[in-house]
C-alpha cells in the first residue's frame, strides 16, 4: 500500500501535462470529429456545400442567383472581400466555394469563383451555377423578360430537384459517427497521457534514492511490485475512464451511443498498449525530457501513419502495409469496425483479432522493457 | 568574456543529449512520418475531381427508339466521357442488366449506375456524397435542359435554334480566380512542423538560464557570485542557443527539401530566414519562461506544452485549424508565434513576398523584442533572501 500511495501521489507532479493533453483531446478531438462525422441515413440526400457569396451587382438577376444558392446550398458569411483571404478560406475548408458577382453581371453574365484548385466540390458547384445562369440567359435570349426567365428557371429547378437516387448500401459503412471520430483521436491523446504520466511516474520510482528507501523497508519484493503494478493500472484506468466519460457526456445524443460498450472495450485494450509503451520508455531513460521526447516521437509518428489524423484510405498502400506492425493501426481498425457494423455483428473474428493484436503489441513492449531493465541491472548502467 | 561564455554555452548545450533529441532528431522523425503518411497526397489531393466510373443500363422498350440509336441521355453520358476534353467527367460502362451493374457496384468497379427505362432515369449510388450528387446533377441538368427547350418551343419557337446552340455550346459564365500557383494544402503540416521545431528553442534557453540563476542550480550560484556582467553573459548564452536552434531548423528544412524531396514551394533562403527568426522567437519565449518559472519540472512542462499548443493551433495535426482561427478569432493567430511563422511560410510559398508576409516578419520581431525586454527586467538585480 505505501508504494501504491507514493506512486499515485507522485502523479501530482505531472498534472499540467495530463491537463494539456486532455484539453487537446477535448478541443481538437471534438473539432475534428465534428468536421468528419456524417449521418447514416439510408435515404439519398444531395450534398449541401458551404458557399460564400459576395454580390457587387445587386440586380434582379444577381439576387435571383443568390436566392437560388440560399435555397439549395448553405450560405455562409465570406467575412472578407480580399481575394487572398477568400482563397485561403476555400483552401482550408472554412467554406467550400466563394462566388463573386461583379458589378454589371446582369449584362455581362460573368462570374468569378474561388475553390480549392481542382476540387470535386468546386466542380459540382460550378456546374450547378452554370446550369442556373445558362437557363436564365437562354430564356432572356429567346425573348422572355427577366422576371419571367427567373420564375421559369426557379420552377424548373424545383421540379428537377425532386429527382432522387437510390442508396444501395444501407448499413452506413461509408459514414463516420461523431463517436468514431472522438475515439479515433483518443488513440493519440490517451497514449500520450499514459506514456508521459506513467513513464515519468515509473522513472521517479526508479530514482536511486527513492528506490533505495523502498528497498530497505521491510516490504517484500512481491508486495512492492504488486503495489507499483496496481498503481500504474489505476492511473491508466483513471485516464482512460476520464476520456471515455468526456466523450459520452458531451455527446449523449450521438447515433452510435448504443455501441459505447464496444468503443470503451477497445479503448481499455489500447490502455494496455499505452502502459506497455510507458514501461518500455521508462526502461530506456530516467530523464523526464527524454521520456516526453520518446513518447512524442513514438505516438505522434504512429498517429500519422495509422490513420488517426488522416484516414487510412487516403494513405499510401505501402504505408498501410507497414502500419500493420504498429499497435495504433489495430486500434483504429477496431474503431472503424465498430462504426461500420451493427450491434449484433460486433463479436466477430475480425473484431477479436483487432483487440488481440493490440494486446500482443502491449506484451511486446512490456517484454522489451523488461529485457532492457534486466540488462541495465546486469551491467549496472 | 562574451566570446568565452558564448563558446562554453555552445559546448554545454550541445552536450545535452535531450536537446539533440528534441531539437534535431524529433523534427526529422516527424517530418519522415509526415512524408510517409501523406507525402502522396501532396501530389494527388483526395479532394481533387477525379473521373467518375459509372454504369449505364438501358431498359427502354424497343418501340420507343431505334435499337441502333443511343438514347439522348446516353449521348450526353458519352459526351461527358469523351477524353479529348480538358476534364473527363465520366468513365462509362454499359451493362446488359441491372444485376450486372449491381455486381460492378459491389466490387467498386463503378461509383454508381444509371438505369433508363421508358418512364424515367433512375440513379443508384452506394452512399451519399460528392460523387453521388455529381452523378445525380447530370440527370438533373439533362431534365432541366429538356424542359427549357420544351418551354421555348411553346412560347418562342423562332428562338429554338439559338437556344439549342447556347445550351450545347461550351460557353462558361464562370471563371476561377487564378493565383498562378498550386501549392498543396498538405504542405501546411510541414510549415507547422517547422514552427513547432522553432518553438522547441524555448527549452534551450530555459536550460541555459537554469545554469545562470542562483535559485536554480549550483552552477547558477557560482555564476551569480562571479563579478561578471550578467547582461553580457545572458546575451552570449542566448546567442549560443539561437545558433543551435537555427542550425537544427536549417537541417530540418534541408532534410525535408532534399532527402524527403518535398518541395516547400519557396526559395530556400527565405525559408531559412523565417525559421531563423522563428528560432529567435522560440529562444526569447524560453528566456521569458526561464525568468518567470522556478520549478524545474515546470521549466520542461511549460515550454513543451506551449510549443505543442501553439503548433496544434497552427495546423500541426489538423491543417485547417489555423484558418478556422483566422476566420473566427484572427487576433489569436496574431499572438500565436507558431501561427505567425506558419503564415509567413505559407505566404512565401503560395503568394510570394506579400504585405502579409512582411507583417508576419514584423510580428515575430515584436514578439522577440517584447520577450527579451520583459525577461531582462525580471532577471536584473535579483536578490535571493534564501536559496
Amino acid at each position: 500500500m505505501p508504494v501504491f500511495k507514493a506512486t499515485i501521489r507522485s502523479l501530482k507532479t505531472y498534472y499540467i501535462t495530463i491537463l494539456v493533453y486532455f484539453l487537446v483531446f477535448a478541443v481538437f478531438g471534438t473539432m475534428t470529429s465534428r468536421m468528419n462525422s456524417g449521418s447514416t441515413d439510408s435515404l439519398y440526400e444531395d450534398v449541401v456545400l458551404d458557399v460564400a457569396v459576395i454580390d457587387h451587382d445587386h440586380s434582379t438577376f444577381s439576387e435571383a442567383l443568390v436566392n437560388y444558392l440560399d435555397t439549395t446550398q448553405h450560405l455562409v458569411d465570406a467575412n472578407t472581400t480580399k481575394p487572398r483571404e477568400l482563397n485561403d478560406n476555400v483552401r482550408f475548408d472554412i467554406y467550400d466555394y466563394a462566388l463573386v458577382i461583379p458589378e454589371g453581371f446582369e449584362t455581362s453574365h460573368e462570374l468569378e469563383y474561388y475553390t480549392s484548385s481542382n476540387s470535386a466540390s468546386g466542380y459540382l458547384m460550378t456546374e450547378k451555377i452554370q446550369s442556373y445562369v445558362q437557363d436564365i440567359v437562354v430564356y432572356l435570349n429567346s425573348g422572355y423578360p427577366i422576371e419571367e426567365a427567373i420564375a421559369l428557371t426557379d420552377e424548373q429547378i424545383a421540379d428537377v430537384d425532386n429527382t432522387s437516387a437510390t442508396i444501395l448500401d444501407e448499413t452506413g459503412t461509408h459514414q463516420r459517427s461523431f463517436f468514431t471520430g472522438m475515439f479515433t483521436f483518443n488513440g493519440y491523446t490517451l497514449l500520450m497521457m499514459i506514456c508521459i504520466s506513467v513513464g515519468s511516474v515509473m522513472t521517479y520510482m526508479k530514482e536511486k534514492d527513492v528506490n533505495n528507501r523502498i528497498t530497505v523497508s521491510g516490504m517484500s519484493f512481491v508486495k512492492r511490485n504488486i503495489g507499483l503494478f496496481l498503481s500504474v493500472l489505476v492511473i491508466g484506468i483513471l485516464l482512460t475512464s476520464a476520456s471515455i466519460l468526456f466523450t459520452i457526456v458531451t455527446n449523449l445524443g450521438d447515433s452510435a451511443i448504443h455501441k459505447i460498450g464496444y468503443f470503451s472495450l477497445n479503448t481499455f485494450v489500447l490502455m494496455f498498449v499505452g502502459l506497455g509503451i510507458a514501461y518500455f520508455i521508462s526502461s530506456i531513460t530516467k530523464n523526464d525530457s527524454i521520456i516526453s521526447m520518446l513518447s512524442n516521437m513514438i505516438v505522434l509518428s504512429m498517429a500519422f501513419l495509422c490513420g488517426v489524423f488522416i484516414q487510412t484510405e487516403l494513405l499510401d498502400d505501402t504505408i498501410v502495409a507497414i502500419s500493420h506492425f504498429l499497435p495504433l493501426y489495430w486500434y483504429v481498425q477496431a474503431t472503424n469496425y465498430i462504426n461500420a457494423h451493427a450491434l449484433g455483428e460486433m463479436f466477430s473474428t475480425d473484431f477479436l483479432t483487432y483487440l488481440a493484436m493490440q494486446l500482443v503489441f502491449a506484451a511486446i513492449f512490456f517484454v522489451a522493457g523488461l529485457i532492457i531493465s534486466r540488462k541495465k541491472e546486469q551491467y549496472a548502467i | 568574456m562574451f566570446g568565452r561564455i558564448f563558446l562554453y554555452k555552445l559546448k554545454e548545450l550541445i552536450r545535452m543529449k535531450w536537446i539533440i533529441g528534441w531539437n534535431f532528431l524529433f523534427p526529422i522523425v516527424l517530418a519522415t512520418a509526415f512524408a510517409l503518411g501523406f507525402g502522396n497526397l501532396i501530389d494527388d489531393d483526395p479532394i481533387d475531381f477525379h473521373t467518375i466510373p459509372v454504369g449505364y443500363v438501358s431498359e427502354l422498350s424497343a418501340g420507343d427508339a431505334d435499337a441502333s440509336e443511343p438514347s439522348a441521355f446516353l449521348q450526353v453520358l458519352e459526351e461527358l466521357s469523351d477524353d479529348t476534353d480538358d476534364t473527363t467527367v465520366l468513365q462509362l460502362y454499359t451493362y446488359a442488366s441491372e444485376a450486372e451493374a449491381k455486381d460492378a457496384l459491389s466490387t467498386d468497379e463503378i461509383s454508381g449506375y444509371y438505369l433508363e427505362d421508358d418512364e424515367d432515369i433512375h440513379t443508384t449510388v452506394p452512399s451519399n456524397g460528392i460523387t453521388s450528387t455529381t452523378m445525380l446533377q447530370i440527370v438533373k441538368e439533362y431534365k432541366n435542359y429538356k424542359e427549357t427547350l420544351e418551354n421555348i418551343a411553346v412560347d418562342h419557337p423562332e428562338a429554338m435554334a439559338d437556344a439549342l446552340d447556347t445550351l450545347t455550346s461550351d460557353t462558361s459564365f464562370l471563371s476561377q480566380h487564378d493565383f498562378g500557383n498550386d501549392t498543396s494544402p498538405y504542405l501546411q503540416y510541414f510549415y507547422a512542423l517547422l514552427a513547432m521545431a522553432s518553438l522547441y528553442g524555448s527549452w534551450i534557453s530555459t536550460a541555459m538560464l537554469t545554469g545562470m540563476c542562483a535559485n536554480m542550480s549550483e552552477c547558477g550560484k557560482r555564476f551569480e557570485c562571479a563579478p561578471g556582467r550578467k547582461l553580457v553573459a545572458i546575451t552570449a548564452g542566448t546567442l549560443a542557443g539561437l545558433c543551435i536552434q537555427a542550425l537544427a531548423n536549417a537541417v530540418t528544412v534541408l532534410y525535408i527539401q532534399y532527402v524527403l524531396r518535398i518541395d516547400l514551394s519557396a526559395p530556400i533562403g527565405y525559408i531559412i530566414l523565417i525559421t531563423t527568426l522563428g528560432s529567435a522567437v522560440g529562444i526569447s519565449v524560453g528566456n521569458l519562461f526561464g525568468s518567470i518559472l522556478k520549478n524545474p519540472i515546470l521549466l520542461t512542462v511549460v515550454p513543451l506544452s506551449f510549443a505543442m499548443l501553439c503548433s496544434m493551433c497552427s495546423g500541426l495535426m489538423v491543417a485547417t485549424i489555423r484558418q478556422a482561427i483566422e476566420y473566427y478569432a484572427p487576433f489569436f493567430n496574431r499572438i500565436n508565434p507558431g501561427a505567425v511563422m506558419t503564415d509567413a511560410l505559407y505566404h512565401i510559398g503560395y503568394y510570394g513576398t506579400t504585405r502579409t508576409f512582411y507583417i508576419d516578419l514584423m510580428i515575430m520581431g515584436i514578439i522577440i523584442i517584447l520577450n527579451l525586454v520583459i525577461s531582462g527586467v525580471l532577471l536584473r538585480r535579483r536578490n535571493y533572501a534564501s536559496i
